[in-house]
């Protein structure tokens, strides 16, 4: 009998715990940047503040979820915040009106269900919001030729706005009148036909550096960035067409960006812009040869206060991160200790301190460790060693053409072939 | 069922390939456009190479095609709004082997195409083919292909081959002729007014090349038709053809005007001229003689008042 008891007894104790368990068990809520782990609900509602902190009390609940009725809608659960990545908003300007083009905006946590067009008549707004409905472009019409347009793009889950896009700018302008075609063939000089198309270029580089802007491989334009890293070059001297442009950065100790390119049709009598842009930090080592175990630093310049990714190739791919000072300026000591001997190669790619815009990766630059040694001759495809890979170095390849020279053979496989001609076009500089 | 398990192994082997090495199936693709279409005897069409990077950046093609000379002959190929502007090859047409071969690059890379680009802006040329006048009552296929020495490298540094895959098109030759036979490359010639871009002539010597003589860079696009040739004349000289830069100077002298002449396919020009880095000796020779003439004046005048004065 007391035996029974017991067992009567230690039962209801499992099945008690196992109820209380399951009232009082909780979600991990999680968002980009945290988890929340087991949370527990208050047994009141309410909301409590002080200086520094609110807390959003839940009412007292057993389960998440969520109930309706005609009159209400009761959202139970824990607080958290969805996010979503920012639309890249680009465009067109026609004869009275703008056409916008957006990049997907991904949201976390939440489904981004629609998007909203702002127009704005100077830059930063205020904006005047419209929906444009689940769609990644929109025609602007009715708007005034000559006028400058500011528009953004926001994405939002419901009436939640998730994320917005960077600021695009247009001025509309009348459609183009062919000229008349020449008589007869043939003809000397040159120019004629079409208007221009004109193309508006912005992002950021590094502090007071300067920026080479190329069309095509050949220099269109050099402008400087501000204090603050942005640049801005507006270009009205090219013909209609498929462009590719790079640009380049130089940053105030010397060193030279890779060349960060798209390629884009311009059409006539139409401006196109590109915004947006984060050229690549820039990087440098204090040695290329060294003893395993030694520390390599490595450094450059980027946006201020920037955080720097770099990775180090071996076996096993090893990153490590810092963050750029107020000037722009990085370095991180590496410790060879982890690599084997050998030749390696390391990268760095940089993401704005608001984390709005990330970079492509750096140049790559290649140490050595161990008894191997890192060739210097002819780096970076500069033949004639004039600072510059451009048009004479593609002059000089051109002569050695599937033939030997111990400079333009980059990858040293004893004839000038295609994979030099590669290496040529990564480190143009035009 | 022994059937149908292995065909499910081969699905679940293939989905966790996918899913394992997803890096696998990337591949730059090289593809025409249009990839078929009806066509004939007669008939002048174009046909678009272009290229997808397929989320890499590349910066070097190199593609050989191979199309049927008994039927279709390539009559051009025009590098118009190509994304290469460069070329280490320049298109050439075989006829007799039917293959057309290009080696061209994109400095600082080509990435693909710009979110709200209202182009594709991933041509890399067009050919122009003419349908031959066949003795054939049914009709034809031409199938239009990328040979396996193609090669896609990447914008990495290194020059990384890129994996590729080529997709050909196919083309039915139809029997008999066209009331009104196409016309597309005519057409796009004459629609096209518009000179090559403007570029610079760079005058250079290196001790690697042309034995440290002087020598002239140039190199420009155009957007419409592409660039047929270019011209260079040194002084009073007759023009000659430069295949390409860099274009080894007569006068080593640098004395005379350089002007380099861009013609498009549709007959358009550019000229561009450089001055001469050094004065032509004629212009010294006045000069010293006008010098001299000063100096002699003055010394005879002085001489002149000096025997005045005794």
């Amino acid at each position: 009998m007391v035996k029974a008891r017991k067992f009567l007894a230690v039962v209801i104790l499992i099945l008690s715990i196992s109820v209380i368990f399951h009232i009082a068990r909780a979600e991990d809520y999680q968002s980009g940047s945290f988890i929340l782990r087991d949370p527990v609900f208050t047994i009141e509602g309410g909301r409590s503040v002080s200086v520094s902190f609110e807390q959003i009390a839940g009412a007292g609940q057993t389960i998440s979820g969520e109930s309706t009725s005609t009159t209400f809608i009761h959202r139970a659960g824990f607080l958290y915040f969805p996010i979503a990545s920012s639309p890249v908003l680009t465009g067109t300007a026609g004869d009275g009106k703008v056409t916008l083009n957006w990049t997907v905006s991904t949201g976390t946590l939440a489904n981004i269900t629609t998007y909203d067009v702002g127009v704005a008549a100077v830059s930063g707004g205020p904006y005047t919001f419209e929906s444009a409905g689940n769609v990644h472009s929109f025609v602007k019409n009715g708007l005034t030729n000559g006028t400058t347009y500011y528009f953004r793009v926001q994405a939002k889950a419901g009436l939640l706005i998730l994320a917005q896009s960077n600021e695009f700018s247009a001025a509309p302008a009348a459609a183009a009148v062919p000229p008349t075609p020449p008589g007869g063939g043939g003809g000397g000089g040159g120019g004629g036909g079409g208007l221009p198309a004109k193309v508006v270029i912005s992002g950021l580089a590094y502090p007071s550096a300067s920026i080479t802007i190329l069309a095509d491989g050949m220099v269109i334009d050099l402008v400087k960035a501000n204090s603050a890293a942005n640049f801005k070059s507006e270009i009205n001297t090219l013909n209609a067409g498929t462009y590719t442009f790079g640009l380049w950065a130089e940053d105030g100790k010397g060193r030279k960006s890779i060349t960060f390119s798209f390629t884009v049709s311009l059409t006539s009598g139409m401006t196109t812009t590109i915004s947006g842009i984060f050229i690549p930090p820039t990087i440098e080592l204090d040695k290329v040869n060294m003893a395993r175990g030694e520390i390599l630093n490595i450094l450059g310049q980027t946006a201020p206060e920037s955080k720097i990714t770099i990775s180090v190739e071996s076996p096993q791919e090893i990153n490590e991160e810092t963050d750029a000072t107020k000037a722009g300026d990085w370095k991180i000591p590496f410790s060879t200790s982890p690599l084997e001997d050998g030749m390696h190669t390391t990268r760095a790619k940089a993401k704005t301190k608001d984390g709005s815009l990330m970079s492509s990766y750096s140049h790559v630059l290649t140490f050595a460790i161990g008894k191997y040694v890192v060739s210097e001759l002819c780096p970076r495809a500069d033949f004639n060693k004039d600072g510059k890979t451009n048009l004479i170095d593609f002059s000089i390849m051109l002569y050695w053409w599937g033939k030997y020279n111990s400079c333009v053979d980059q990858n040293q496989n004893g004839v000038v072939d295609l994979p030099d001609f590669s290496i040529l076009m990564y480190w143009w500089t035009g | 069922m022994k059937k149908y398990i292995l065909k499910l192994k081969i699905i679940i082997i293939l989905i966790a390939g996918f899913v394992l090495f997803p890096g696998v199936s990337l591949a730059a693709k090289l593809y025409f456009e249009p990839s078929a279409g009806n066509y004939y005897q007669g008939d002048n069409f174009m046909v678009s190479v272009r290229i997808d990077p397929n989320a890499e950046c590349v910066n070097t093609v190199k593609a050989i095609i191979g199309f049927p000379q008994d039927i279709l002959e390539a009559v051009d190929f025009s590098q118009g709004n190509s994304i290469l502007t460069l070329w280490i090859k320049n298109p050439e047409i075989s006829q007799d082997s039917g293959q057309i071969s290009f080696i061209g690059g994109t400095p600082g890379g080509f990435c693909g195409r710009l979110a709200g680009d209202p182009e594709k802006s991933n041509l890399l040329g067009k050919i122009i083919f003419q349908v031959k006048k066949l003795n054939i009552s049914d009709k034809n296929t031409a199938t239009i292909n990328f040979l396996t020495d193609s090669q896609v490298l990447l914008n990495d540094g290194f020059g990384t081959p890129a994996n590729l895959v080529g997709q050909n098109a196919v083309f039915n030759i139809l029997s008999g002729a066209a009331k009104t036979p196409k016309t597309e490359w005519q057409e796009e010639l004459n629609k096209d007014n518009i000179s090559p871009e403007s570029f610079k002539i760079n005058i250079l010597r290196d001790p690697s090349i042309f034995n440290n003589k002087y020598f002239i860079v140039f190199s420009t696009t155009d957007k419409q038709t592409g660039v047929d040739f270019y011209e260079v004349k040194e002084g009073k000289k007759e023009w000659k053809r430069a295949t390409t830069s860099p274009y080894l100077l007569e006068d080593q002298s640098l004395s005379s005007i350089i002007k380099v002449k861009a013609r498009d396919r549709a007959g358009n020009e550019r000229i561009i001229e450089r001055q001469p880095l050094r004065k032509p000796m004629f212009y010294w020779l006045i000069v010293l003689v006008l010098m001299l003439g000063v100096i002699t004046r003055w010394f005879l005048k002085k001489r002149l008042k000096s025997k005045t004065e005794k």
